[in-house]
């Protein structure tokens, strides 16, 4: 079991604490009495099989999976494909899922299988991704004869499967016309999405689920309807805090337990990343990847394998927190947020307020009208082809509006009608391009509590669009704070690169 | 104040010095009732001119001689020329200008030297239009002022002849010429005819065989190859077409080149500075001889600047001779400069020199004995070169240019004589060249375009300085004065009443009044607003402007691909394209084969692109065609796109967005730009040629889309969808994409190349970054 997560209240003999910003790295000191929050210790991973097996024949609330397989089972098996877990997993845990499934299935004499992605509004798996995330195996006997697909929801061949308040709720075809759904998921934070009813319904429903108008009863109506419609049985891997190897391992430990070996792979890093500003950046982080041990698998009926994952996932990860502090500083690692090295400013800015400042238990980490503090660059920079809807909303909606609503009105529907973004996300394995729209209201919504938003070593332009501020150094970003919350606030530091559970009391 | 030249001579008996015809009256009614016709009343004297005895001899009526300019008739020039703000009081007063001018000025359509007939009833004719550059080409000289004196005069004297050709009346002919006509002469030159023997009418006929002679040299064999290799050198890559138009300019250039050497080394040849006071010399000798029986008067101004006080103080039009150095200087632009300190610049403003011509006009000159005025300062009221420059400095140290932070700093000249400064001309010019030759081997961007930049504004300078150097370096160091006895005794004979508003005596007035506080700030004034103008022009982009929705079909957005949209080059996507087909070892004797081939191919690119092309797509001989697409489908569109500028994405889908047809343009071969299909209506591309089994034979289909055959596809395009290319877009990045550029009405040099951005430059295009942003990096990639 490993070590769990803690809260550390900052002394003199602290050291400085390990604070991502971008692609750089750099040690920062805090201010004493701040309250600093490491996640559980990250450990190696070790064979699942067991736990899986174990949760297969022992299901919650639901019979054992062999016992609802039979030779003319028409199965699909739905890979749940949600934001985290970042950095990527070096050998995703889904993988081993879908075997084990798969085998089964195989055993009973199923012939009738197929693999959907649960993608929503994120990219479509190109077949190199496929073959990444769940194995050769699963890819050779399945990729030739097309029987892995993604989801499309602009596609015109979705399946009615009831209404909710009028509109219609269409459902992946594959998935709507099968005897049994296996859902394959992984539980690395605070989730509470259904994965078919956000990933594999339309672009109506989805909108309706989580645009700016989003309201809850349209969200737990659909998820009823798609529970009560669809035939599932869930299979959920719970994943504990992602473990650096190699010469990147001091990320994971905690600084006062840091090893020459990792001061000298620290400072390497930062040598290498200081020497080449871009490709240096790259050649640390390009193959970023990190290990998840799996604490726990879970599997049976959809709604209960949902809250006994998020269980779990608390028990092991929870940090009680004293009070909801004035400040709350979050250092965005560029490899937790995006492929690239450094992420772009949307990203950072939802990864900062929506996943690490929402990572909690109800009470949040910072009082409404505190001030939250990030580590990021900010740069200007979008992949074309992955965010080119992302680039142009940077580029184009933001200094025209920053408010949800307005934004819903006046931009959304052109960029959903726009070709070239639907072009790149069918063919081009692109985003969607209303999820920066959704990843916006998100991040709009977590920004409206505070007071300011301020931005370390930001780009100045690209903070002023978002709406927040950019400071040189933290002395400075406290300083700028100290307007709503004085020269003394309560401090509280979320240490990454893992996410912990808040429990704020 | 040093001792003027002229009080070297000591005092004179009067009785054994020329008097000219004196005034005995107020010159308005020594010229009441009379008419007097002039040449040259839209040039900067001939203006004045004609408002001072507009508005002081009412009973004077005049006679203008004016060309026709264009569709611009010459009635319609004069109104224009009245409703200048000079003329404002006597347009009032007469009720318009062309009540004006049917009251008191005659219009006269005409040119020199084809002078049509003139009114009979010309009592003077004052000639004061003529070539004001001192550097025309010898024929134009000669063609002005020797075959145009003369026709003028021969013109006048039939209109005062009878049928027989008898003179019937003799009319008072005032010619204006320059006090420079005394060419290489030192010290004083009097107030009469030079003496030479110099025969006009076969210099004039040799003037214009040379002319002749020089066209037909510009168009032998020899000359043509070596003009059309300069303009290879240039733009070879831009196509044939660039490339003769440049041709012809070029030997449009050299012909007035060799005529303007040839005007020069003939002028100097017989002891003159150059062939404008040469031709002028000989002009005089032209209206000595054809005046032989009326009377004369020749008028010779010195270096005329703007009006001390008439019409007002400052008053000038358009730029003379020391006007660039003085800006120049303000503006910090001349460190030092070749000039003799102590040389006499002879400088007199203008409304002295009308003057003293008004004056002269009411003279009675005898028959037949041309009378010579000196309209200048230099022998009473001498003012130096450092004068000068002291003058100018003062005025700048109190009335500086700003420029970004504060004022220019001004330099401080030493005078250390022309051989140094001509010493470091040379060698700054020698370094400009070598820098232009390093550069054109530098890889392209934004520190290579900044060298060029500043390169190209040190030759500027050093153009500048030079020019001045060779048109008026003799005039800087100048050794002689012009003796004025003869218009001193002229103003002397001023009625009392005339002297103030009449007067012209050179030594009346006090040269640091006239410079620091009437003719620098003349002429600085109206430049400095004029830059302001430029400036927030210049500040708005011309052609990279913001879209308007066009109705679909009537306007296109034409792109070029390497550079421009994309960061890559040809042998870069060759490589991502080919490589991946191949077994390790086999990559790796690929790649090192195109590194031993990349010299040839870089040499090939710089004589001609399509050459470059060919030799670099040979290489995909024996490439699967279907799998190449493929392949491009599925592994290099992401990199493709990735590599794509999100601004030129941006630009594009705007252009979309504003329904213009979009077309990109590209060298590169087809399958490479499957990516792009869904941002562009239209892609010409590179078509490779393959095989019966699908393989790629290594040659293309047809030629590359290259340089000029873009605008002519272009221009086709244009006409068969009837798409109006004045409204529409060109983007590209280098210098051989100036043909396509040329062909649309808003072009956009996009990250340009050290030649498109010196050819956009001068265009007036606007010149925009688009950076590629790809959060990857490019080895990542390739």
């Amino acid at each position: 079991m490993a070590r769990p997560g803690f809260l550390l209240e900052v002394d003199d003999k602290t050291p400085a604490l390990m604070t991502p910003s971008g692609a750089d790295l750099r040690l920062e000191r805090v201010g004493v009495g701040t309250h600093v929050v490491y996640p559980a210790d990250a450990v190696a991973s070790s064979d699942p099989t067991m736990l899986i097996d174990q949760a297969l024949t022992a299901p919650v609330d639901a019979q054992p999976l062999v016992n609802r397989l039979a030779p003319g089972t028409k199965l699909t098996l739905v890979i749940a494909d949600e934001e985290l877990p970042l950095p990527r997993p070096q050998f995703d845990p889904r993988r081993t899922l879908v075997e084990r499934v798969l085998e089964a299935a195989a055993r009973s004499g199923v012939n009738d299988v197929e693999l959907v992605v649960a993608n929503g509004l994120r990219q479509r798996w190109s077949p190199a991704q496929i073959t990444s995330v769940l194995g050769d195996r699963v890819a050779t006997s399945f990729l030739p004869d097309g029987l892995v697909t993604s989801h499309d929801v602009t596609s015109d061949d979705l399946v009615q499967i009831g209404e909710v308040d009028g509109a219609p709720v269409r459902l992946n075809r594959r998935v709507a016309d099968s005897d049994l759904v296996v859902v394959i998921g992984l539980a690395s934070g605070v989730n509470h999405r259904c994965p078919v009813a956000a990933g594999l319904t339309d672009l109506g429903t989805i909108n309706r689920m989580y645009g700016a108008n989003a309201d809850e009863n349209a969200w737990s109506a659909v998820e009823a309807l798609v529970t009560e419609k669809v035939d599932a049985f869930t299979l959920v891997a719970v994943l504990g805090q992602p473990l650096l190897s190699g010469n990147m391992r001091f990320v994971s430990k905690r600084e006062w337990e840091w090893h020459v070996a990792d001061k000298l792979a620290y400072a390497g890093a930062r040598q290498v990343i200081n020497a080449m500003p871009r490709n240096g950046a790259s050649l640390v982080h390009a193959s970023m990847s990190a290990d998840y041990a799996i604490i726990d698998v879970v599997a049976g009926d959809p709604v209960a394998v949902r809250r006994d994952a998020a269980l779990a996932w608390q028990a092991a990860n929870a940090v009680e927190v004293p009070g909801s502090a004035d400040v709350l500083v979050v250092p965005v690692w560029g490899a937790a947020i995006d492929e690239g090295p450094i992420g772009s400013p949307l990203d950072a800015a939802h990864h900062a307020l929506v996943r690490a400042a929402g990572s909690h238990l109800g009470s949040p980490f910072v009082r409404p009208g505190g001030v939250m503090i990030g580590f990021h660059p900010l740069p200007n920079k979008f992949s074309n082809r992955r965010q080119s809807a992302a680039a142009d909303f940077f580029a184009k909606v933001l200094p025209a509006s920053t408010d949800p609503a307005e934004i819903a009105a006046q931009f959304e529907p052109s960029a959903l009608a726009d070709e070239w973004y639907l072009d790149l996300y069918r063919k081009q394995f692109a985003h969607h391009p209303l999820r920066v729209f959704h990843q916006w209201y998100r991040t709009a919504e977590a920004t409206k509590g505070l007071d300011d938003v301020i931005w370390v070593g930001a780009d100045r332009r690209s903070a002023s669009l978002l709406g927040h501020r950019a400071a040189s150094t933290y002395a400075d970003a406290l300083e700028i704070a100290s307007d709503a919350v004085g020269k003394h606030p309560a401090i509280t530091f979320l240490r990454g690169p893992g996410l912990a559970l808040g429990d704020v009391r | 104040m040093a001792r003027p030249p002229a009080s070297t001579f000591g005092q004179v008996d009067p009785t054994r010095v020329h008097v000219p015809p004196l005034l005995n009256g107020r010159i308005k009614d020594l010229l009441a009732g009379k008419k007097i016709a002039m040449t040259g009343v839209t040039g900067f004297i001939g203006e004045q001119l004609l408002w001072k005895v507009l508005t002081e001899c009412p009973d004077t009526t005049t006679a203008v001689l004016v060309r026709r300019k264009g569709s611009v008739t010459a009635e319609q020039r004069v109104v224009s020329l009245l409703k200048k703000k000079i003329f404002e009081a006597l347009v009032r007063e007469a009720g318009g200008p062309e009540a004006l001018m049917a009251a008191r000025v005659q219009v006269i359509e005409g040119d020199l030297p084809k002078v049509p007939d003139l009114p009979r009833d010309i009592d003077v004719l004052v000639h004061c239009a003529g070539d004001v550059s001192f550097d025309p080409p010898i024929d134009q000289a000669f063609m002005t002022n020797v075959v145009g004196t003369k026709a003028l005069l021969t013109k006048l004297r039939e209109s005062c002849s009878d049928a027989e050709g008898n003179l019937e009346r003799v009319p008072h002919y005032v010619h204006v010429s320059t006090a420079y006509t005394a060419g290489r002469r030192r010290g004083a030159i009097p107030e009469a005819a030079h003496v030479h023997d110099i025969d006009y009418e076969a210099e004039t006929a040799s003037a214009l065989a040379m002319a002749e002679h020089i066209e037909a040299r510009s168009r032998s064999a020899g000359q043509l190859t070596e003009l059309r290799k300069q303009a290879e050198a240039l733009h070879r890559q831009a196509g044939y077409l660039t490339t003769s138009e440049d041709t012809e300019r070029r030997r449009q250039e050299w012909v007035k080149q060799e005529l303007v050497s040839a005007g020069t080394e003939r002028a100097r040849s017989l002891g003159w500075t150059d062939v404008y006071t040469f031709a002028k010399a000989l002009g005089e000798r032209v209206v000595a001889d054809l005046t032989h029986d009326m009377k004369a008067s020749i008028f010779r101004p010195a270096i005329v600047e703007s009006s001390l006080k008439y019409p007002h103080p400052g008053w000038i039009e358009g730029f003379k001779m020391a006007d660039p150095i003085i800006l120049a200087y303000g503006r910090g632009q001349l460190p030092e400069f070749p000039a003799s300190p102590d040389a006499v610049i002879d400088i007199i403003p203008c409304d002295f020199i009308v003057n003293g011509i008004v004056a002269v006009c009411a003279t009675d000159p005898k028959i037949g004995e041309p009378e010579y005025y000196h309209g200048s300062s230099g022998a009473r009221n001498p003012l130096t070169f450092r004068g000068i420059y002291e003058h100018v400095r003062n005025y700048f140290s109190q009335h500086p240019y700003l420029s970004g932070q504060g004022s220019t700093p001004l330099a401080t000249w030493k005078f250390p004589g022309a051989e140094p400064i001509e010493k470091l001309m040379w060698v700054a010019d020698k370094g400009v060249k070598v820098g232009n030759k390093l550069l054109s081997y530098a890889p392209r961007g934004k520190k290579a375009r900044a060298i060029a930049t500043s390169l190209d504004k040190t030759s500027k300078t050093l153009g500048f300085l030079g020019k001045y150097l060779t048109l008026y370096g003799e005039y800087l160091q100048s050794e002689l004065h012009f003796v004025d006895d003869s218009a001193l005794a002229l103003h002397n004979s001023l009625h009392e009443d005339d002297k103030e508003r009449f007067g012209f005596d050179s030594a009346s007035f006090d040269w640091k009044h006239y410079m620091e506080e009437v003719h620098i700030p003349a002429i600085t004034d109206p430049v400095k607003r004029l830059e302001a103008v430029r400036k927030r022009r210049q500040a708005r982009a011309a052609t990279f402007k913001e879209l308007k929705p066009a109705a679909p079909g009537t306007v296109l957005a034409a792109f070029d691909l390497d550079g421009t949209v994309m960061a890559t080059n040809v042998v870069e996507t060759y490589l991502w394209a080919r490589l991946p087909e191949l077994s390790p070892l086999r990559r790796l004797g690929e790649v090192a084969s195109l590194a031993a081939q990349l010299p040839r191919y870089l040499g090939a690119e710089r004589r001609d692109r399509g050459v470059f092309l060919r030799s670099i797509y040979r290489r995909y001989a024996g490439a699967n065609l279907a799998a190449l697409e493929a392949f491009v489908d599925e592994k290099l569109a992401p990199l493709i796109l990735d590599r794509m500028s999100p601004d030129a994405i941006r630009r594009i889908r705007e252009h979309r967005d504003a329904g213009h047809t979009t077309i990109l343009m590209t060298g590169a071969v087809r399958p490479l730009t499957r990516p792009f299909e869904g941002l562009f209506d239209t892609i010409v591309a590179a078509e490779l040629a393959t095989d019966e089994e699908g393989r790629c034979t290594g040659f293309l289909s047809g030629p590359p889309m290259v340089g000029e055959s873009r605008s002519a596809w272009l221009n086709h395009y244009a006409k068969l969808h009837d798409i109006d290319l004045n409204l529409s877009y060109g983007y590209a990045d280098s210098h051989v994409d100036l043909p396509m550029l040329n062909t649309v009405g808003n072009p956009v040099a996009v990250s340009p190349d050290i030649g498109l951005m010196r050819a956009a430059k001068s265009k007036g295009w606007s010149i925009v970054e688009w950076p590629e942003m790809s959060p990857l990096p490019r080895w990542k990639m390739s």
